[in-house]
């Protein structure tokens, strides 16, 4: 079994290859589009897609890392700004009745004014005792209420120590950038006069400043993580669609390579890999840097699916688009096909029918391409094998014919040898028979009559021998033809009968400038021997006899005639009068054979011979043909 | 016999085969009168009263007619035929007599009605009984019409 068996048809064919050749081309289409081209910098939609967001999310997280590193300053200088105030450090100084709810007063309007700091604290430095506060710090008393151990803020208390600044875990558990500072006296003496400590919820205050950025430059589906290290935890603010959520683990708890670790170990590039969920994530992290050696780790992140998303849906409208045109190209297709294999199938058609016989079919010669060139060349074809067969069925006619014609001449030929031949016999036999009879009665008178009929049936039978053998080696003999001059065999004719035509006292008038005829010669004499012969014995009772010897030219052959004024040929015996020993006249000599070997003779030649003559006694025309040209 | 003159005729082209019929039948002396005619055109003007046989007490209507096949000028059997074919003429008893024993002549002689077909015997003596007994049947032991 062949491929081209199981495929089928041409059509079924070239639908097949082109529909292969469009998937192809789509598909390795598609293929680029995914994956690239091998070997240059085009790795494909998705590749690119992962690269721009990435190169978006370095940009997005460098700006968000400068607005926390302001932010982040921007505390600073504000509680610098508090803790540089005459005001609130003569309040400290004065240390008058009024000047606790003076303090408070102060902090309070201080929290007002700056909405990020959320709890402010004045400690005494030598008692670590609280002086006054506002916000978040209510309820404590002194320094360690809020996590300051005291050899932490001994250490507050020494000149120059100016500020510290750290990231803790509140009471609330949760990260709080505090500020602590060192309040000194309105002298100029660097006396320290208390210790001022600020918090400000990293949560509540990032979550706008986040937000705020996320609107401009990050896109609503990524997601960030911001972490610290406080005391061998990661503290994390996870953002996404849904807020801000906090967590804490152990530092040994977060994979060494995740991205927050690797931000926080001060490292910054891209990600491509699992987050802290287990989510399969594109990130890009970074370390934020502020001052007083405090850092954070900031992850921006998007999920991977999500990040994809829009590649896959431009590539889901090329599929679409694909399939249409696959679609479309497959109808083309299918009507190119058509229209290809239209003119094979309406020239298969018109073979079958030339191939069941019917020759007169004809391809359709559609154009000038190959299948039409095909068809014009196999009409060609074609027509010769009908000119072929017409000419075949033409020669076998003409044959058959001639062969019935034959077939019916020889027929003719050996019924009238057999009859011809018996009637002598039987005169023979029957004469015998009378002579021994009248014999045997001694009845002497007719038997010299008798004998004579036996003797004379004798004789004819050996003239009828004679004239038949004569007739059958015509055929034979006819192969020494020459070029024959007309006037001179008739000349030799015409001598030849000088005496039968001066007995009977006939002329024979000659036309002049006969032409020359390609033929046997000595039989040609015989035609005009016989005819003349027969010119000169039925001449009847006329009192002027005539007898013309000439030729016409008919349809490029020559009509010679011999022509008499004698008894004439009624219609009737037109025919009959060249069948073989046929006579009208009984009485009259011969066998009957002389017109039968005109025929013959003619015939052979190639010509025809017939009489005219309007009756009897209206003289009679005997005409036969010769070709003008010897035979190639 | 009913003492009726009766009539044989003989269309005959070969005169030696004619004179051999005349000289049999006159020797078994079934015919009053045989009358020959050498050709068919002959014969067909014998039978019509025609031309230099008009006059009917010379040449009566035949009460057998002898006729071979081939003849000039008119062939046996489109005499035959005529014969046949005529209102006045079919009733005469045509027997044919020929040397002719081809397949064809016999098939077309009964075709055309001939009332007999007979093929001249080579023999003398095969020759000389046909005609006797041909004569002897159509003639005497044969009833006719008219």
């Amino acid at each position: 079994m062949t491929l081209s068996f199981i495929i089928g048809s041409f059509r079924k064919r070239i639908i097949l290859g082109f529909s292969l050749l469009i998937i192809l081309f789509l598909s390795a289409m598609i293929m680029v589009e995914i994956t690239g081209i091998p070997f240059t910098d085009n790795k494909g939609t998705f590749a690119a897609q992962r690269s721009k967001t990435l190169s978006d999310m370095e940009l997005a997280s460098g700006i968000l890392g400068e607005r926390l590193s302001s932010w982040f300053t921007e505390r600073r200088v504000d509680v610098d700004g508090l803790s540089t105030s005459p005001l609130l450090r003569k309040s400290i100084e004065s240390r008058s009745a009024r000047s606790g709810k003076e303090l408070a007063d102060e902090l309070a309007s201080f929290l007002a004014s700056h909405p990020d700091v959320a709890a402010v604290v004045l400690f005494d430095p030598f008692t670590t005792a609280v002086r006054a506060s506002s916000g978040g710090f209510g309820d404590a008393r002194s320094a360690p209420d809020i996590g300051i151990a005291p050899d932490k803020f001994a250490r507050l208390t020494l000149p120059g120590y100016l500020e510290i600044v750290e990231i803790v875990i509140a009471a609330d558990k949760k990260p709080h950038l505090r500020i602590l500072r060192q309040l000194l006296a309105t002298d100029s003496s660097n006396r320290i006069i208390a210790i001022l400590v600020a918090e400000c919820n990293l949560e509540e205050s990032l979550r706008p400043l986040i937000w705020s950025v996320r609107s401009n430059i990050i896109s609503h589906e990524w997601g960030g993580d911001l972490g610290v290290t406080i005391g061998g935890e990661v503290a994390q603010f996870h953002l996404d669609a849904r807020g801000v959520t906090f967590t804490s683990t152990p530092v040994s708890a977060v994979n060494k390579f995740s991205p927050i670790r690797l931000a926080l170990s001060g490292i910054e590039g891209p990600y491509y890999g699992l987050d802290h969920l287990g989510q399969p994530v594109l990130a890009f992290y970074r370390q934020v840097k502020f001052d007083r050696g405090i850092s954070l780790g900031l992850v921006l992140k998007v999920d991977q699916h999500i990040a994809a998303k829009p590649v896959r849906d431009d590539l889901r409208l090329q599929l679409a688009l694909w399939f249409a045109m696959f679609i479309v190209g497959l109808a083309l297709c299918i009507l190119m096909a058509k229209q290809l294999s239209r003119p094979i199938r309406e020239l298969t058609g018109a073979v079958e029918r030339i191939a069941s016989g019917d020759l007169a079919a004809r391809a359709p010669e559609t154009d000038r391409a190959e299948i039409g060139q095909l068809a014009v060349i196999f009409n060609g074809m074609v027509a010769q094998l009908q000119t072929w067969q017409q000419d075949l069925e033409q020669q076998v006619s003409e044959r058959t014919k001639e062969l019935q014609q034959k077939n019916a001449e020889l027929e003719r030929f050996t019924y009238t040898v057999s009859h011809d031949l018996k009637s002598p016999i039987i005169t023979i036999k029957g004469f015998t028979g009378s002579l021994e009879k009248d014999l045997a009665k001694g009845n002497y008178e007719r038997m010299a009559g008798d004998l004579k009929r036996v003797s004379d049936a004798a004789d004819k039978m050996n003239d009828l021998l004679r004239d038949l053998l004569e007739l059958s080696t015509i055929g034979r003999i006819i192969k020494t033809s020459e070029t024959v001059d007309m006037n001179l065999l008739v000349a030799d004719v015409l001598a030849q009968l000088a005496g039968p035509l001066k007995n009977r006292n006939r002329t024979v008038a000659i036309q002049p400038g006969l032409p020359e005829v390609f033929c046997d010669r000595r039989r040609m004499a015989e035609v005009l021997q016989n005819l003349l012969e027969n010119a000169i014995n039925y001449m009847g009772d006329q009192a002027d006899p005539q007898i013309q010897i000439g030729m016409r030219e008919e349809a490029g052959e020559y009509i010679f005639f011999v022509q008499d004024n004698g008894i004439g040929i009624d219609e009737k015996y037109h025919k009959i009068i060249f069948g073989l020993f046929n006579k009208l006249d009984v009485e009259s000599g011969g066998t009957g054979i002389g017109l039968a070997l005109v025929k013959r003779i003619i015939e052979v030649h190639g010509g025809r011979v017939w009489v005219e003559s309007e009756g009897e006694g209206k003289g009679s025309r005997f005409c036969f043909t010769t070709t003008k040209e010897a035979p190639k | 016999m009913n003492g009726e003159p009766l009539t044989i005729l003989l269309v005959e082209d070969n005169p030696d085969h004619a004179e051999l019929i005349m000289r049999n039948m006159e020797d078994f002396q079934v015919a009053n009168t045989i009358n020959h005619v050498k050709d068919g055109q002959a014969a067909l003007d014998y039978l019509y009263g025609r031309g230099k046989f008009v006059d009917r007490k010379l040449f009566p209507m035949p009460h057998l007619m002898l006729l071979d096949l081939r003849l000039p000028k008119v062939d046996g059997l489109d005499v035959l035929k005529e014969v046949k074919t005529s209102e006045t003429l079919r009733a005469i008893p045509v027997v044919i007599l020929t040397t002719s024993d081809a397949e064809k002549d016999m098939a077309m002689a009964y075709e055309y009605h001939a009332n007999s077909y007979v093929t001249k015997p080579v023999n003398f003596v095969d020759f000389s009984k046909l005609l006797k007994d041909l004569g002897f049947y159509w003639l005497a032991w044969n009833s006719h019409p008219w």
